[in-house]
């Protein structure tokens, strides 16, 4: 029952709040950013900073198959080949035995004959950037049993391409292969020059292509554990939003991004805020020297222009996120400091805190009892205002290569894009979405504190 | 029943104003506004004094003098025998449960973000008597059950937003209560409630008066009602006292011109028997820059030449009747 009075109010302030379309439309494109930046690693399995290579520099998003010119670039693909997808073409498939890890898959060889793992793939588009074989495999066999291990691509006129082969003397342990397209070993041992590219080579037809895995043991029988191969040939057409320069994936970027424009849009607001409430609370409170000073302050912090002062500064102490969180915290609580200011200046005039007075109430309890709970709704329009500033600063210091380069903001992506040619290469894909990001958070928050403001504000109440 | 309780003496509250930047280069003194300019009485016990003046005459900044909210400028408040003129924020805080304030205004005098429940325990919680729960809920329901609220159970959770203007100065009322206090100011507490509910709200002051023995000071600028509920009743005129007696002499046989300038102007019961006559003219001159001698001079019908050169001194012409007037007679 004691709480009915707040309840009453919240419902009453939320349905006010929702009838505003702009508060809607605010709060709508807000939630949007949330749930994405809360659903980052479900939307996406990349990382944004360390899957690097994942396609051809400057992919274009996948979608952009349908746009005129761009139907024969060629796809990145990412798989991962498990047993399922090699077919047993001779050789004695041992891929259900137990002791095999889960997903690989194991042949045993016939002394004397070919045993072969065939994995088709049908390729109708332009030759890729680079392609990438890596997996893990180990041997059993006897001493004297040699096991010749190779790697193949056959391709549409039945060519094969060796891409490695390697002799082993009995057993092995479990160890890494990898196969590169930019390797110079693979690219000798099929007669290229270091200046050829071997996956525009080899893919150089259009049709089906067959990836071999072949064995040839001599003495008894070997058997041959491999793990699924992670398979990653780096196409110009990538992901949602296509990749940046070093075929990182710029969805992932983005919605990453997210994450990081809101922590720090509304961290530095509410320290910003908090900083500007208690001074502002303080010096119309107290009054007389404090007021004078804090308020001084403020104007000097006012006048001075923010931006080059930040630059300087963060250029100075380091490129740390919450660093600069921290800067743009100290230079935007003015606004909000002098709101608070003002408005305590009334309350403090009010009969209920003269008569707090006359009860024997300290200036603390006044301030935190009867001023602060009545600012409140001022702060919190402030708040909402001050986060697409706290966005934007921080954005622009990214932009100018003054952020943390570890961390993925818009800003970043806006500064690589510009750094390494995005712009006269004209990929859209990756200048517009971190561009657009940034204004239309930025829009949800001023949508979101107008009409805060608009409701809660006295100045814009009519008098009941 | 004649044992005083709060003295005033010679109490004074100037403001200082500021100068703008040519008259301080020009050396012109600081205008000072004399708000309040020696001003005496006592208050006995359980009784109710009434301080009745125009608009911009200091009753206000004499309330608040009363209770140390501003500072005096010069003067003594003796409570209970001790002076507290000089004490400090924290001296004063024990004070503050004896001396209490009623305000005029209903819907400025509480925080619209606070239950009634809270409004009225705050001053205990202030005062670090609300130890025990129970104990104040119990206080707070008997409080507002004395300044007849009822069924009290039924306000404690309200806003001060659902309640109407008479109820809300009940509300106030017990807000002053609360702590059990032996003397309250109660600065116009009916000028903003509607007539049927002020003689309510003045006879519940009245009842506390005799029952808890609570002294008043009612300052207001309707002499009708001080008139009603005061035993004595203190005129004052641009922060002086003019005259000071008993509520039904100063009714019957006013001594001062100004007393009777007020008295003339309260509206008569029956207006077609004569309507209000004008005794005074023009208005209440600038408090910082008062007129010399008696302050009312200008406008005084009486007024002759010693007037506007001596200020006349509070005499006591008998019987306790005090008249700030060169010509006043019994």
């Amino acid at each position: 029952m004691k709480k009915r009075g707040f309840w009453v109010n919240a419902t009453k302030f939320c349905r006010e709040f929702i009838s505003k379309p702009q508060g809607r439309l605010g709060l709508i494109i807000l939630g949007l950013f949330i749930f994405v930046a809360v659903a980052a690693p479900i939307l996406t399995p990349y990382d944004p900073i360390d899957d690097l290579y994942l396609a051809e520099g400057m992919a274009k998003p996948a979608w952009a198959k349908v746009l005129p010119g761009n139907s024969k670039l060629p796809v990145t693909v990412h798989t991962r080949l498990g047993f399922n997808e090699w077919q047993v073409a001779s050789g004695e498939d041992l891929h259900n035995a137990e002791e095999i890890k889960e997903n690989a898959f194991a042949i045993k060889t016939t002394p004397g004959e070919f045993s072969k793992l065939v994995h088709d793939v049908n390729y109708k588009t332009d030759p890729p950037g680079n392609f990438h074989f890596e997996t893990r495999y180990s041997i059993d066999a006897s001493e004297e049993t040699t096991t010749v291990l190779a790697f193949v691509i056959v391709d549409p006129n039945g060519k094969e391409w060796r891409l490695w082969e390697k002799k082993i003397f009995g057993s092995l342990k479990p160890q890494d292969l990898l196969i590169d397209s930019r390797q110079l070993d693979l690219k000798t041992r099929l007669g290229l020059t270091i200046f050829d590219e071997a996956s525009k080579v080899i893919f150089a037809k259009k049709g089906q292509y067959k990836v071999l895995l072949r064995a040839y043991s001599e003495g008894e029988p070997a058997i041959i554990t491999m793990e699924p191969v992670a398979v990653n040939i780096q196409g110009k057409l990538h992901g949602v939003l296509g990749a940046d320069h070093m075929g990182g994936d710029l969805w992932s970027q983005l919605i990453y991004g997210a994450r990081i424009s809101l922590i720090i849009g509304i961290v530095a607001a509410l320290i910003a805020v908090f900083i500007g409430t208690a001074i502002g609370i303080a010096s119309g409170y107290i009054g007389g020297f404090v007021d004078e000073f804090f308020m001084r302050l403020a104007d000097v912090m006012l006048s001075i222009p923010t931006m080059p002062v930040l630059i300087i500064l963060s250029s100075l102490i380091g490129k740390n996120i919450w660093n600069v969180v921290i800067l743009i915290a100290l230079f935007s609580w003015t606004s909000t400091a002098r709101i608070v200011r003002s408005q305590t200046l009334t309350l403090k005039e009010r009969a209920f805190v003269e008569a707090a007075r006359a009860s024997g109430a300290s200036k603390t309890y006044t301030m935190l009892v009867h001023i602060l709970p009545n600012v409140i709704p001022l702060v919190f329009a402030a708040l909402v205002l001050l986060i697409p500033g706290a966005i934007l600063y921080e954005a622009t210091l990214s932009f100018l290569g003054l952020g943390d380069p570890t961390t993925p903001t818009w800003g970043r992506m806006l500064h690589n894009a510009r750094s390494f040619g995005a712009f006269t290469m004209r990929a859209w894909w990756w200048i517009l979405p971190p561009g657009l990001a940034i204004t239309l958070l930025s829009l949800s928050f001023v949508f979101i504190g107008n009409t805060l403001d608009e409701i809660l504000n006295p100045r814009n109440k009519e008098r009941a | 029943m004649s044992q005083v309780v709060f003295e005033a003496k010679n109490l004074k509250k100037y403001f200082y104003l500021r100068k703008t930047l040519k008259d301080s280069l020009q050396g012109k003194p600081t205008p000072i506004v004399h708000a309040v300019d020696g001003v005496s009485f006592t208050v006995n016990k359980g009784e109710i004094v009434g301080v009745v003046g125009e608009s911009g005459c200091g009753k206000t900044t004499l309330g608040r003098v009363l209770l140390k909210l501003i500072e005096p400028t010069a003067g003594n408040i003796v409570f209970e025998g001790k002076d507290i003129t000089k004490l400090t924020a924290e001296q004063m805080k024990l004070y503050r449960r004896k001396l209490q304030l009623v305000f005029q205004d209903p819907f400025e005098s509480m925080n619209p973000r606070m239950d009634i429940y809270s409004i009225i325990a705050e001053p205990l919680r202030i005062q670090g008597l609300d130890k025990d729960e129970a104990e104040v809920e119990a206080k707070i329901l008997k409080t507002l059950d004395e300044v007849e609220l009822k069924p009290a159970e039924e306000y404690i959770y309200r806003y001060p937003h659902e309640l109407s203007g008479g109820q809300r100065q009940r509300i106030a009322i017990a807000r002053a209560l609360v702590l059990d206090p032996e003397f309250i100011v109660a600065d116009e507490p009916v000028s903003m409630l509607d007539v049927s509910i002020r003689g309510e709200v003045l006879n519940l002051m009245l009842r506390l008066s005799k029952e808890r023995d609570v002294s008043f000071v009612y300052i207001t600028h309707d002499l009708a009602t001080a008139r009603h509920i005061c035993n004595r009743i203190i005129v004052m005129y641009l922060g002086e006292t003019v005259e000071q007696c008993t509520a039904d002499e100063l009714v019957y046989s006013p001594l001062h011109p100004y007393t009777k300038a007020l008295i003339s102007a309260v509206l008569p019961p029956k207006p077609q028997e004569g309507g209000v006559k004008a005794i005074l003219e023009g208005e209440v001159p600038n408090a910082a820059n008062p007129p010399s001698g008696c302050r009312l001079h200008p406008r005084c019908p009486i007024a002759k030449e010693i007037c506007s050169k001596q200020s006349p001194e509070l005499r006591d012409i008998g019987n306790n009747h005090l008249v700030a007037c060169h010509f006043a007679k019994k």
